[in-house]
């Protein structure tokens, strides 16, 4: 992972912030749901 | 007065919008049936329709109806109403006189089955109603595997979020203040624990449907179309799919973390949000779709699961995360790095243990509607033993925080006190993972119904059996009388009611029957004075074995009105 190139480290990055984003909406739908 | 009139509309409207989340039921129940319950029919009818009050899964319902020698007489399998999504149909054969049993069991949103039994005749000349055997089928969801499988899967992703929030928040600061040492032991057990949990929630879900749709768990092909066909199923799916992203983002946080540099790269400053929103956002789930999001107040009751989940997950996972770091630091560094990691997690486990406890207190006292439940039911049994493991962690964590953590940066005491926190590390970590247990089997339990606040009131217990007890309420003598007191059968109920040894004519005296086991409707019936005193009504109100609230409702010609409950116990 070290020798990877810093843009792909950065890409990956945002990945996983979108990755948390979209698992907040999908919690808050089902929140919508319930509540 | 249009103005009061106003007001007065707008009082009912606040009242009924207040009052409507108090009512609102954890369970699916019939609201009607056709053919009514206990009815005789003239002609046979074509099909039985059952209304519930939510739309329930026809593939997770069962309704049998059966003749007195129990042969079924249905002719084909259960189908949603074309017209109303609530109605559940199955069709008859052409039945002929006689008296027929009408046996459902359904699965609730929340994922629990709900049953319940009536019997209709096909006249004119049905003759008495028979004794009906009432096929037997759990009531609860809880089977052993199930109960397995359900608490792997929180164990799992409990361990899994605690482990990834112990290497990026709590024990990151050792690599950079004891050279050396690394944090990959505590990473290599995050993406253990999440891969067994990415297999231990699917088998869970699987497992949970087929026992819903009677199927084996290797049908993969027919249940898994289902997993997502109730708010339950699909509550968990949601939540598996969150974890993947989860572990997902959890993966790319560890992989550009530098934790031997000063500050936190822009790379892993976008990546750590990511992953522990996820994981926050995993924790929500189980709460949502289980009995948090089907208790008022529905917002709170869903908060403080979740509270309780992040804590639970910081405790249980740093525990375990301190385990691994035990063995994973070489020997000669172990007391140096405890001495970065200990302390700093103490200060989170102080808070997290007193969050965990506050939020399962308060929960408690929301899903409980009366005191008495916390002893009388097994759902407020199995809170008690869930209390007792967690009270019986306490005074390992109290020695750990108040011994061995000040101990540890003492040079002469540190061998002995790494030794010790160890084992009482170990001890904790044990028993928090067996009051994972109980809150997986606590969840998997049907919550008392409000209806159990009458227990608690009721002037006697009776049945199973004839019943004939006499108690006494304001200077009146009440002799309650049921026969033969069995459920899904018409009854006999009198009440004899007097007063200084005189017969208390002119009355009004209705009984309302409860359900006590779970959430049903309430069935009222007017008695009738059929002798001096003697009110009585033939009816068949126990539609299912268990336990139920009789109130009676008196109102004397003088005197003031009075009720009376008592709880009576009917078996098929």
């Amino acid at each position: 992972m070290r020798n990877l190139p810093p843009q792909l480290l950065l890409a990956l990055s945002f990945a996983a912030l979108a990755a948390g984003a979209v698992a907040v909406i999908l919690a808050v739908l089902i929140l919508r749901t319930v509540l | 007065m249009r103005i009061r009139g106003r007001i007065a509309a707008a009082t009912l409207v606040v009242g009924v919008g207040l009052a409507l989340p108090a009512v609102a039921s954890a369970h699916a129940y019939l609201t009607k049936t056709v053919p009514a319950a206990s009815v005789q029919l003239s002609s046979p009818p074509p099909n039985i329709q059952l209304t519930y009050d939510e739309a329930v899964e026809p593939r997770f319902a069962v309704i049998s109806v059966t003749d007195v020698n129990a042969h079924s007489v249905t002719s084909g399998t259960v189908t949603r109403s074309p017209s109303n999504p609530d109605t559940l149909i199955i069709p008859l054969k052409r039945i002929p006189e006689g008296w027929y049993l009408v046996y459902w069991r359904a699965i609730s949103v929340d994922g629990h089955p709900v049953q319940g039994a009536f019997t209709f005749a096909v006249g004119p000349n049905a003759g008495p109603a028979p004794q009906f055997v009432v096929p037997h089928i759990a009531q609860t969801a809880t089977s052993t595997p199930l109960l397995i499988a359900r608490w792997l899967s929180f164990l799992t992703v409990m361990t899994a979020i605690g482990l990834f929030i112990l290497r990026t928040l709590i024990a990151r600061p050792l690599v950079g203040r004891v050279p050396g040492t690394t944090l990959r032991g505590v990473s290599v057990a995050f993406f253990v624990s999440a891969a067994l949990a990415i297999v231990a929630i699917p088998a869970y879900l699987e497992e949970s449907t087929a026992i819903d749709s009677l199927r084996s768990f290797f049908s993969f092909g027919a249940l898994v179309p289902l997993w997502r066909t109730t708010a339950f199923g699909r509550g968990w799916f949601d939540l598996w799919i969150c974890f993947l992203l989860f572990v997902f983002a959890g993966a790319v946080a560890l992989a550009v973390d530098r934790p031997e540099l000063p500050r936190r790269t822009i790379a892993s400053l976008l990546a750590l949000p990511g992953a522990l929103a996820a994981a926050a956002a995993v924790l929500v789930l189980p709460g949502a779709s289980g009995h948090a999001g089907q208790t008022s107040p529905r917002g709170l009751a869903v908060l403080l699961d979740w509270l309780h989940l992040v804590s639970g997950s910081v405790w249980l996972g740093g525990l375990i995360g301190l385990l691994v770091l035990w063995r994973s630091l070489p020997a000669a560094k172990r007391v140096a790095g405890l001495v970065v990691c200990v302390p700093r997690f103490s200060n989170v486990a102080f808070v997290s243990v007193l969050v965990l406890l506050g939020s399962g207190v308060w929960a408690s006292i929301l899903h409980l509607p009366v005191l008495d439940a916390l002893w009388l039911t097994s759902y407020g049994k199995v809170i008690l033993i869930k209390a007792a493991i967690l009270l019986a962690t306490l005074p390992l964590a109290a020695g750990n925080l108040l011994r061995n953590k000040p101990q540890l940066g003492r040079a002469e005491l540190s061998e002995r006190a790494t030794k010790r926190l160890r084992a009482f590390v170990a001890g904790e970590a044990f028993l928090v993972a067996g009051a994972v247990f109980a809150a997986a089997l606590l969840s998997s339990l049907a919550p008392p119904p409000p209806a159990f606040a009458k227990e608690g009131s009721a002037l006697a217990k009776v049945g199973p059996g004839r019943v004939s007890s006499v108690s006494h309420v304001d200077g009146y003598t009440l002799k309650l009388l049921v026969s033969p007191n069995r459920a899904i059968a018409e009854n006999a109920f009198a009440l004899e009611l007097s007063r200084g040894g005189k017969p208390v004519r002119g009355a009004t005296v209705t009984a309302a029957f409860n359900q006590l086991d779970m959430v049903m409707p309430q069935q009222e019936y007017s008695l009738v004075e059929t002798q001096p005193g003697l009110y009585t009504r033939r009816a068949a109100p126990l539609v299912m074995v268990g336990t139920w609230g009789l109130t009676f409702d008196v109102t004397p010609k003088q005197g003031t009105p009075f009720e009376a409950t008592i709880v009576d116990r009917a078996n098929g």
